[in-house]
Order: structure tokens, then sequence, then C-alpha cells
């Protein structure tokens, strides 16, 4: 199926075992640990989903942040004004995403670079905004405090951040498992030739603005799912969640990570959160620290976090 | 016939680039499309591959009406084009690069199965001589496999009708032998190719039929030797090079 | 909703006031994209820089802002030109040897994670050096109110920013058009290789657009410190207006982004008083937008892609 074949599937699969079994004990750390890694597992999956896009198909987006605030958003409002569930929530969550990734995606099929950029970054405030002044459905810069859990299965409470870990962990493996694939796949292959030239990839055969557009609704989708598990899990949630600077922070997790090889962004997510919270004593110079670092990065690490971790097996093997 | 260009005229602003060019290829030729800088080729080119809409005139291929129709459909429907400046997937291995051709063609989820499109795949690099470098990245090969690595992601699409722009462009002579050995067998597999070029020794050999454009007019149409005695095209073109020489 | 004559007026000359700014900012931006290509996401920050230089410049030598903002605007170019020196010189070379689309994308995605890192830096080191407290810059100036016929009235200091800004905005179009540096710019806009072949030195001249880039924005906000607060995060505000007047412009084009800046300033002004103040911030995003899909050259067109 789509050019995934077993083999494929063993050698990456065996990885997410390995990941599998080294995340499992993780909540016998305590709560903070527990918590600490939850979120750096929502961002893990909404940085790989960028990928798909930034690194992938060559689409610089600045608006991602928006995307997970709509999944968030969705779940939380079906959950609290109609009871859905939110098991089914997060997933319709996951498409409204994606409707709003067609809207921003099918206008801007023919923008390029900084152009398409600044469209994202301009729609995504456009969200922002939206959310801070419909404040009959979102109750605007308060926010909505109360959401509903997730609901409990038999005895298991998903209040606990425990139970919801294991609900979190599953979800991101496979969700990274699943984006992995995909980059993979034939569809990977094509999105990757657009990436390295548009016009060369028409003249092949490649729908180029088919492509173009899958790439926006795929990515969407698992933002959105990570937006409402995120909603389900702090049971709050405001329109900062939707801001520029939130759409750079997940970008940043992406190109800092290491874009175009999905494993890179999981730890630009981790190595960024986990500096987040190293950082919170020296709360005045976090940022420059956090600033220096990127800068650092780009300039004499451009493949990023992926490629140094490359670059030092390398040596070692050596 | 398999492809019939009536009338195309193409306008930037002002300037008339392709102005009122016909003309027509036959099944299982090589047809070339000459003329100084700047006579409209690449633009003419570029119209037939969908690139370009043209401002009039119509284009047919095998029979059927193919003006403004877009260049992945015009691939699909076998009239494939290469470029003059290179454009190989820089940052994809090489087999990838011509996998791409294969997928964008075949379908996505149908088609091929992975076996049968990574062999088909490994024959068009054997036949350009680019097997043994399959695994590389691309931005790896030097210039002239490049320009091989290109027809090989053209072929791979099966095309009926290959456009070549420049294939000979920037090589060494050896190289470019090497190109032009390539053309042949591709025709010989029974592909029809039109190839625009700026050097008159790969034209003169390996072309049957060819065109001359000169500030976006059609000026000749001939043999080698036909052209190569043509008055207007001593003038326009060759007799350019001679008169500064004189 | 009835809307007063005097009050549509008022916000005309209140939108032209601030389309003024606007068209100051966003010049500096389009400049260094349609020179370099470089999309900067730290531009706001040279802005915030030019308020608190100002600020300092005031409180240390003492005088009135309006003539010290031009001496921070050439302090704040300074470390803009050490900025591109340091950090952007290497990737123009590399993008000299680069081949395939791809190369630009990348070059792009630098550009913006740089300028990122640096406006995130920027604004932490505002917050230790001057504190997170919104400060407003003492100027005699804010107390002297200007009326005008019918009823209308606004301080002496608005009235002197929106000469500055279009004083500023003339002088800067005189330099490109009329002086030999500035032929030198606009050569090095079309074509670099071009313009290097006959003999411009390519990297003086974007050091030189880095200057008058970073300058302008810094100018910007030295003249509106005395009027609106002073904060860290002030070029956060004003970096996506910016890019908005910049996009509505077309991306490189000096003209383009002036006339931009008094349109998306107009709009924003009429959009607040016919809509509401909450959907003030809306019109301009809605803007850009719209002719980005219409007609993402701008209005004028792009004047380098």
């Amino acid at each position: 199926m789509l050019g995934i074949t077993k083999d494929v599937v063993t050698e990456i699969g065996k990885y997410y075992l390995i990941a599998l079994i080294l995340l499992i004990p993780i909540p016998l750390a305590g709560d903070y640990v527990t918590h600490v890694t939850i979120l750096v597992m929502l961002y893990a999956v909404t940085a790989a989903s960028l990928d798909i896009l930034v690194g992938y198909t060559g689409r610089l987006s600045l608006g991602h942040a928006a995307f997970f605030a709509v999944g968030a958003y969705t779940s939380t409002l079906l959950a609290m004004n109609w009871g859905v569930s939110p098991w089914i929530g997060i997933f319709l969550g996951g498409l409204m995403a994606s409707v709003f990734g067609l809207i921003l995606g099918v206008p801007s099929l023919k923008l390029r670079g900084p152009y398409l950029a600044i469209s994202t970054l301009g729609f995504g405030v456009i969200v922002w905004l939206m959310l801070i002044n419909l404040d009959w459905l979102t109750r605007g810069p308060l926010g909505i405090p109360g959401i509903p859990p997730l609901p409990g299965i038999g005895p298991i409470d998903f209040r606990s951040k425990v139970a919801f870990y294991y609900v979190a962990l599953a979800f991101t493996l496979v969700s990274i498992f699943l984006l992995h694939l995909l980059t993979k796949s034939r569809v990977g292959k094509i999105l990757m030739s657009i990436r390295e030239d548009e016009d060369a990839a028409l003249s092949v055969g490649v729908d180029v603005p088919l492509f173009k557009v899958y790439a926006f609704l795929i990515s969407t989708f698992f933002a959105g799912i990570s937006g409402g598990l995120y909603a389900h899990y702090l049971r709050y949630i405001s329109p900062e969640i939707s801001t520029l600077g939130e759409s750079i922070y997940i970008l940043s997790m992406t190109i800092i990570g290491g874009f175009g090889t999905l494993i890179g962004p999981v730890m630009g997510a981790a190595v960024l959160s986990l500096l987040q919270e190293l950082l919170r004593s020296y709360l005045e110079y976090r940022y420059l620290i956090y600033g220096m670092l990127i800068i650092l990065v780009m300039k004499f690490f451009p493949s990023g976090i992926y490629g140094i971790v490359q670059f030092i097996l390398r040596k070692v093997r050596e | 016939m398999i492809l019939e260009v009536e009338g195309v005229v193409k306008r930037f602003g002002g300037l008339v680039a392709v102005n009122n060019v016909s003309f027509g290829v036959k099944e299982g030729e090589i047809f070339g499309i000459i003329g100084p800088n700047g006579a409209g080729k690449t633009t003419l080119f570029n119209v037939i591959t969908g690139f370009y809409k043209p401002d009039s005139g119509k284009i047919r291929f095998l029979g059927r009406d193919i003006t403004g129709m877009k260049p992945n459909k015009l691939a699909k429907l076998g009239l494939t084009r290469t470029w003059q400046i290179v454009k190989p997937f820089l940052g994809m291995s090489v087999l990838d690069n011509v996998l791409v051709s294969i997928y964008a063609t075949k379908g996505v989820i149908s088609g091929l199965n992975e076996e049968e499109a990574i062999k088909k795949a490994e024959e068009i690099l054997e036949f350009v001589g680019l097997l043994h470098r399959k695994e590389a990245l691309a931005e790896a090969l030097p210039h002239g496999e490049r320009k091989r690595l290109e027809i090989a992601r053209a072929l791979a699409t099966e095309p009926k009708l290959l456009m070549l722009d420049e294939p000979a462009g920037g090589l060494t002579p050896a190289e470019m032998d090497e190109v032009m050995e390539v053309v042949r067998k591709v025709r010989e597999s029974g592909v029809t190719v039109v190839i625009i070029e700026h050097n008159m020794r790969v034209i003169m050999n390996v072309c049957e039929r060819i065109m001359v454009l000169n500030f976006g007019r059609k000026i000749a149409e001939g043999s080698p030797e036909e052209i190569s005695r043509n008055e207007e095209v001593i003038k326009a073109y060759l007799g350019e090079r001679f008169h500064v020489r004189s | 909703m009835v809307v007063q004559p005097m009050e549509l007026l008022e916000q005309i000359l209140f939108g032209l006031m601030i389309g003024g700014i606007y068209g100051v900012i966003g010049v500096g931006l389009t400049m260094i994209f349609g020179v370099m290509r470089l999309s900067n996401f730290a531009h706001g920050e040279f802005y915030m820089l030019g308020a608190y230089f100002t600020y300092t410049f005031v409180t240390l030598m003492g005088g009135d802002p309006f003539l010290l903002a031009p001496l921070a605007a050439v302090a704040v170019g300074a470390v803009g030109i050490a900025i591109n020196r340091l950090l952007f010189k290497s990737l123009y070379e590399e993008l000299k040897e680069a081949k395939g689309a791809a190369a630009f994308y990348f070059q792009d995605l630098k550009f913006i994670m740089l300028t990122i890192g640096l406006s995130i830096l920027f604004v932490d080191l505002a917050l230790v050096l001057w504190g997170p407290i919104p400060i407003s810059i003492p100027s005699p100036l804010t107390k002297h109110i200007v009326k005008l016929p019918g009823g209308l009235s606004f301080s002496l200091a608005r009235l002197i920013a929106f000469v500055v800004a279009i004083a500023t905005l003339v002088g800067l179009y005189a330099f490109l058009k009329f002086t030999k540096t500035g032929r030198a710019i606009r050569a090095t806009a079309q074509n670099p290789s071009a313009a290097m072949l006959v003999g411009v030195n390519i990297y003086k001249i974007y050091d030189i657009t880095m200057f008058l880039s970073t300058g302008l924005a810094a100018l910007a906000g030295g003249i509106l410190g005395p009027i609106y607060n002073v904060y860290p995060t002030m070029g956060l505000d004003v970096v996506a207006k910016a890019f908005v007047v910049v996009i509505t412009g077309g991306m490189g084009n000096v003209i383009g982004s002036i006339l931009a800046g008094f349109l998306i300033g107009l709009a924003e002004s009429l959009g607040g008083l016919f809509l509401g103040t909450e959907y003030k911030q809306v019109v301009a995003f809605v803007i850009m937008i719209i002719v980005l899909w219409v007609r993402p050259e701008g209005i004028l067109g792009g004047g380098r892609k």
C-alpha cells in the first residue's frame, strides 16, 4: 500500500517498540516529570506534523498553532455545549483543523517562500483574533475553564496524570509512526519532489496543487488532534494557545530539531521544552539563552539537533 | 503526425516571443528546433509542454487538442519534457528521482507494486548508464550525469514524445557523445524526440528534420542539408557569425 | 451606526498619521527584502530599540526626544550593520554557490529562523536592561495642543511625528532615485550579479541597506516613543503589521510600501470607527490576505520575486 513494504514497517517499527519500552516507566518518576513528558509528547506530534509541510513539502508555515487551537476549541465546545464524548470530539477537532487547513491551503497554493510564510502568519493572527472576539462562543480572552476530562473506561479515571499519560503515549507513538510511514511512502517521496523543485515535479506528472493540499490536510489533522488532547488534559484553554509566539515556538522545534527528518522535530520538542523547564530559575535570562541557542544552531548546525546527534554517532563509531 | 502545432502566438507585454508558428512532428523521428539566442525556442517549448498558455493557436498531440493543458496531465498522456538548466531533485537519491515519475504517472495507490516499480526504475537507470549510482544523492552527481538523470526521469513517465531542452548544453564533447547516444537509443525504442539545441554539430548529426526560428517566427523547415543551404537561415543564424568574423 | 462628520474627519487624519509611521517601518522591511531577499522578523525589535535608545539618550543627555531620535536611529543602524556582517554575510555567499530551487527555500528558512532568534534575544535584552514596566519618553511637545477649525485638536507631538515621517519618506525616495549609492542599491535589488559586473560592491550595498532599514525602524520607534508607551514587546505588536504593509505594497517595492502604509493606516482607523475597535486589528490582515490571493505581487507589483 502506497509503496510501504513490510521491510520498512519492521525497520521503523523496532525503534517505536524501543521508545515504548523506555517511556512506559516514566510515571514512576512522579507527577511533575509525568506532566512535563505529556506536554513534550503533545508538542512532539505537533512539531512532527508541521515537518510534513515545512520539511517534506517545502511549505513554510508560521500559523501552525492556529490548527492546534482549532482542534482544542472544537473538541471543547462540542463536549461542553452538545455533550459530545471527547473521544469522538478530539477526532472531530482534527477534522475541523483540516477544514481550516483547506481554507488556508487552497488559496495559498501559488505562494512561495516568504509570501507563504506571511500569509500563514496572517491566517494565524486572524484565528487568534477570532478566538478573542467571538466571545459568545469562546468566552474571549478569558478562555474556557472546567473542560470535561476524557471519560473514564471502567475503573480508569483519566483525571489522573498517570492514566492520561498512557493515552498520550499511545497517541504520540501511533501518530509519529503513521507520519513516519507517510514520509517513507510514495506520497512522502512525491511531497519531497515538490520541495526540491515544483516545476520539475510538474513536468514528470506530479499533480503539485493536489499533493500540497494533501500535505496541508494531513499536517493540520494531527495538529488538531494534539490540540484536542491538550484541552482535555489541562481542562483549560484560552486564545493564548493560538498566538504567533506559540506558532513560532512550534516552528522552532521543527527547525532546531532538524526539519525534513520527522524524528528531528520530536527531538526539538523534547530539547526546547526541557530547556524551558531548566531555565525556569533564570527567569529573566531565559529567552536570552533561548534566542541565542536558535541563532547558534542555525548558524553552525543548520541540520539541527538531528544532524548533531548523527554527527556524534558517526564520530563514536569511528 | 504525433504533434501538430498551429499558429501559436505567445506575447509577454509588448514583446511577441512566439509569432504564429506552425509545424508538425512525425511519429518516430528526431525533430530539431534551432535559432539564435532569443529566437523564442524555449518559450515555444514552454507553450507546448503546458508551462505557458498560448495567446492564440492550437496544439494537438496524438490527434487530441492539448492547448493549455497542465504539464502533469501532459506527462500522463505521454508528452514529457526535460529542462535546459537541469532540475534534478537534489536532496533525493537517484533511484527515488526516477521512482517519483513512475508513482506520479502510474498512480500512487493503484499502479505498479513496489517491486515492479523499483525494477522498472532500475531498468531505466541501466538504459542511461546510471544504475551504479542509484543510491547516490542527486546532488552528488557531476553535470553530465545529471543530464542523463534528467532524461531517465522523463523516460520513466513512459513518454510517446520526449521534448529535450538543450540536452547537450554545458557538456564536454565526451559527455555530449554519451548523451546523444542515449537520445538515439531512446528513438530506437520507439519514442519520438524533439530537441532544442544550440550546438550545430549535435543537431546536424542526430536530427532528421529541423525547424529554424528567428525573432519568434519560423523561417525554415527541412532536412539538415536543406537547412544548411537555406539562404535565409545562413543570413539570420549562421550569417551573423560569419559576418562578425570577416 | 451614526457617524458624525467630525468624527470621520478625525479618524481620517488619525489614520493618515499612523499610516505615515507604518510607511516608515514598512519601507525598511521591504528594502532588505528587495535587496537581500531577507524577511526580517526582528524588524520590530529595531523599532523597539530605537525607542529605548532615544529614551536612554534623553535621560543621559537631556534634550527633546524628537531631536535625539535621529541619533538613536544611527546607533541602531550601526547595530544593524554589525548583525548583517556577523550573521547574514556568510549566507549570501552560500546562496551564490547554491543550485536548485530548494536552495532558496532553505535560505528563506535560515533567514526567518535567525531573525526570529534575534527577535527573542532582543526582547529579553530589553527586559533585562530597561525592565518590563512600560515607560513613556518625556517631551514637552506632547502638552502643546494644536487646534483645527471645527473643533478638532491633537497634540503637537503627533503633528511633528507625522511631519518627520513624511520628510523621511520623501528624503529616502530622493536618495534612492538621485544619488549614486541609491542607484547602486536599486541595481543590486534588480540583479545582483549584473550590479557586481558593473563594479558595484554588493556587500557594501547590503551593509548600507541594512543600516537604512534598521535605522528607519528605529527612527519610527524614537518619534512614537513620546506619544505611546515604550515596552520590551512593542516590536512584536508592530512586526506583523509591518509585513502586512510590505505584502500589500508588493515585497521589495518602496513606493508600494509607502502607499500601503497609508492605506492600512486609513483602513484600520475607519474599520475601527465602522466595525468597532475589536475588529480594528483584523482589518489589516484581511486586506493582506485578499491582496495575497488576488494579486500576490502587491498593489503596485513586487520589486523582486
